[in-house]
C-alpha cells in the first residue's frame, strides 16, 4: 500500500555532494526527515554526474520516511556545460556568448527526453534550441 | 554558533519556477528548494502551473555576499523561456532573510527511538535506552551527533548482518583451533562507530576506526565510551594514509560510497590480511559489479551479499595467494 505523502519538496542540488548544510538541512529538517540518510542516498545515486546540478523531488511520508526521484539536469545547465560557459548572455539577441553543435543539442534532447513533455526527439531538440537562444548560445550546423 | 546563511525567496509565476532556480544557482546559491503543490498523481514537470498561479523558490547562500534584486532579475531574464513576457520580472517579489546555522542532521535524529536492526541486535539512542526490551540479548547505545550510521539505513543493517555472519564463522574456527589470536579489525569511514563497536562486541581487538570528519570521529569515540568499548576501539580523525603500510587486519569494514571505494580499493586490499574478510557497503545494487571488479584486481573476491532497498553490502575475501605477495617489500619480511 502506498504511504501517505504529507509534503513534496523539489530541490536543486550539486550531484554527489549533498550535505546537511542548506538547502538540504532547512528544507528537509522542517519535515523531520533523516537528513544523513537522504544525503547518502542522493549522493550514491548522483555521484556519476558530479559537477552538475540535479533536480530532485522528495516525497515525505506521514511516518517521516521518504522517497525521492532524481531528474535530468535542466537543459540550461547542460547547455552551459557543453558550451563551457559560467553563465548565459544578458542580451541574448545581440551578444552571443557561446556555441553548441546540433549533435550536442540532440544529446541533451535525448538525455532529457524522459522529463520533457515532447512527442519526439526532434520536438525535444526544438525545446532545447529555444533555451539555447534565450541564453545567447548559437547552434552550429557542423 | 554564530555561523549563518541567507535565504533569498522569489515568488514568481509558476511556469517560471525553474528559471528562478537556475538564476539563483548561477548567482552562487548552494542549492534551491521549492514546495511542490500536493496533487496525487500529478506530473509536476509537464504541468507545473496546474493548480497554483505562483510558486515560491528559495535560494540558499552560504557566503556573506548575497545578490540584490537587480542582479537577481537580470539573471532571471537570461533563463526566461523564449515566449515569456518581460513583465513577469516586475511582478516577481524578492525577500531576503538571514538565518542562524543549525545542527539539522542532529535535530532530524532526535525523533529516533530504540530499534531492532538485526535478529540479534537492538540499537538505542541514549535518550531512549529505557525502551530496550529486557530480553534483548545484545544492544548498542549510539549517540548519532552529526555522523552517519544509527542502524536504520539499509547499508548499516547489511554491514551489521555481515559482521554477525563473520563472527559466527570466526567462532567456529576458534573452536576448531583454540590458539587463534583475537582478530584485528579496521573501520574505514566509521561515522558513529556503530560497525566498529559491533566488531568489538564480537571480540575483535584492537578495532581501529577512523573518519576524515572530526565530528564523526568524536561521535565514534563518545559511543565507544558509552558502550564500555573504548579500550578495544581506537578512533582517530584522518585517512588510510595514517596507517602503517604493513598493518594487516582480519576484518575490514568500509560503508562508504562507490567512488571512494573504487579510489581506495588498492589500499584497502593492502591492509586486508590474506584470507581476511572485507565488508563493503554504500553501493547501489546496480553498481555492485563495478565494485567487485575493482577489488578482484587486488585479489579480493565476493563470498556473500546482503541487498535491501536497492543497496548492496558485499562480503569479499582476500585470496591467500595474493598478487601482492609476489611484490617484494609489501608482504615479505626483509632479512
Amino acid at each position: 500500500m502506498a504511504k501517505e505523502v504529507v509534503a513534496t519538496i523539489k530541490l536543486q542540488l550539486p550531484a554527489g555532494n549533498a550535505s546537511p548544510a542548506p538547502p538540504v538541512g532547512p528544507a528537509l529538517g522542517a519535515h523531520q526527515v533523516n537528513i544523513m540518510e537522504f544525503c547518502k542516498a542522493f549522493n550514491a545515486r548522483t555521484q556519476k554526474d558530479a559537477g552538475l546540478i540535479i533536480p530532485v523531488v522528495i516525497s515525505v511520508h506521514k511516518d517521516r520516511s521518504f522517497a525521492f526521484v532524481t531528474k535530468t539536469p535542466p537543459a540550461a545547465v547542460l547547455l552551459k556545460k557543453m558550451a563551457n560557459l559560467a553563465k548565459g548572455s544578458g542580451e541574448p539577441n545581440r551578444n552571443k556568448v557561446g556555441t553548441v553543435t546540433r549533435d550536442q543539442v540532440r544529446q541533451i534532447a535525448e538525455l532529457k527526453a524522459p522529463d520533457l513533455n515532447a512527442a519526439s526527439v526532434e520536438a525535444a531538440m526544438r525545446m532545447v534550441e529555444g533555451t539555447a537562444r534565450s541564453m545567447g548560445i548559437e547552434i552550429a550546423e557542423a | 554558533m554564530d555561523r549563518s546563511y541567507t535565504e533569498v525567496r522569489l515568488e514568481i509565476e509558476s511556469p517560471l519556477g525553474e528559471a528562478a532556480e537556475l538564476a539563483l544557482i548561477e548567482l552562487g546559491a548552494a542549492g534551491t528548494s521549492q514546495p511542490v503543490p500536493a496533487e496525487p498523481g500529478a506530473d509536476w514537470i509537464a504541468h507545473p502551473a496546474r493548480d497554483t498561479a505562483h510558486c515560491e523558490v528559495t535560494g540558499y547562500f552560504l557566503a556573506a555576499e548575497v545578490p540584490g534584486r537587480e542582479a537577481i532579475l537580470s539573471a532571471l531574464k537570461r533563463f526566461l523561456p523564449p515566449d515569456a513576457s518581460l513583465g513577469v520580472l516586475s511582478r516577481t517579489t524578492v525577500a531576503v532573510e538571514h538565518k542562524p546555522w543549525h545542527d539539522w542532521a542532529g535535530e532530524s535524529r532526535r525523533t529516533w527511538r530504540a530499534t531492532q536492526v538485526t535478529p540479534h541486535l537492538w540499537i538505542a539512542p541514549p535518550w531512549d535506552r529505557d525502551s530496550l526490551p529486557r530480553d534483548a540479548a545484545e544492544s548498542l547505545i549510539i549517540e548519532p551527533g552529526a555522523a552517519f550510521g544509527v542502524g536504520t539505513h539499509a547499508t548499516t543493517r547489511g554491514c551489521l548482518q555481515a559482521i554477525e555472519a563473520w563472527a559466527a564463522r570466526t567462532a567456529e574456527r576458534g573452536t576448531a583451533e583454540p590458539a587463534t589470536v583475537e582478530p584485528r579489525a579496521l573501520d574505514v569511514g566509521t561515522g558513529t562507530g556503530v560497525l566498529a563497536l559491533r566488531a568489538a562486541q564480537f571480540g575483535a581487538r584492537p578495532v581501529i576506526a577512523f573518519d576524515n570528519d572530526p565530528l564523526a570521529a568524536a561521535a565514534a569515540q563518545h559511543n565507544a565510551r558509552l558502550n564500555q568499548l573504548a579500550e578495544q576501539v581506537h578512533v582517530f580523525t584522518g585517512t588510510l594514509a595514517a596507517l602503517r603500510p604493513r598493518a594487516r587486519f582480519e576484518l575490514v569494514l568500509a560503508n562508504l560510497l562507490l567512488n571512494p571505494l573504487l579510489a581506495l580499493a588498492s589500499r584497502i586490499a593492502t591492509h586486508l590480511q590474506p584470507g581476511g574478510t572485507l565488508i563493503a557497503s554504500g553501493v547501489r545494487v546496480e553498481d555492485r559489479a563495478e565494485l567487485e571488479a575493482a577489488f578482484a584486481a587486488h585479489g579480493c573476491h565476493p563470498t556473500g551479499l546482503y541487498a535491501a532497498d536497492d543497496w548492496a553490502t558485499v562480503i569479499l575475501r582476500r585470496e591467500w595467494a595474493s598478487p601482492l605477495a609476489a611484490r617484494p617489500g609489501i608482504l615479505r619480511k626483509r632479512s
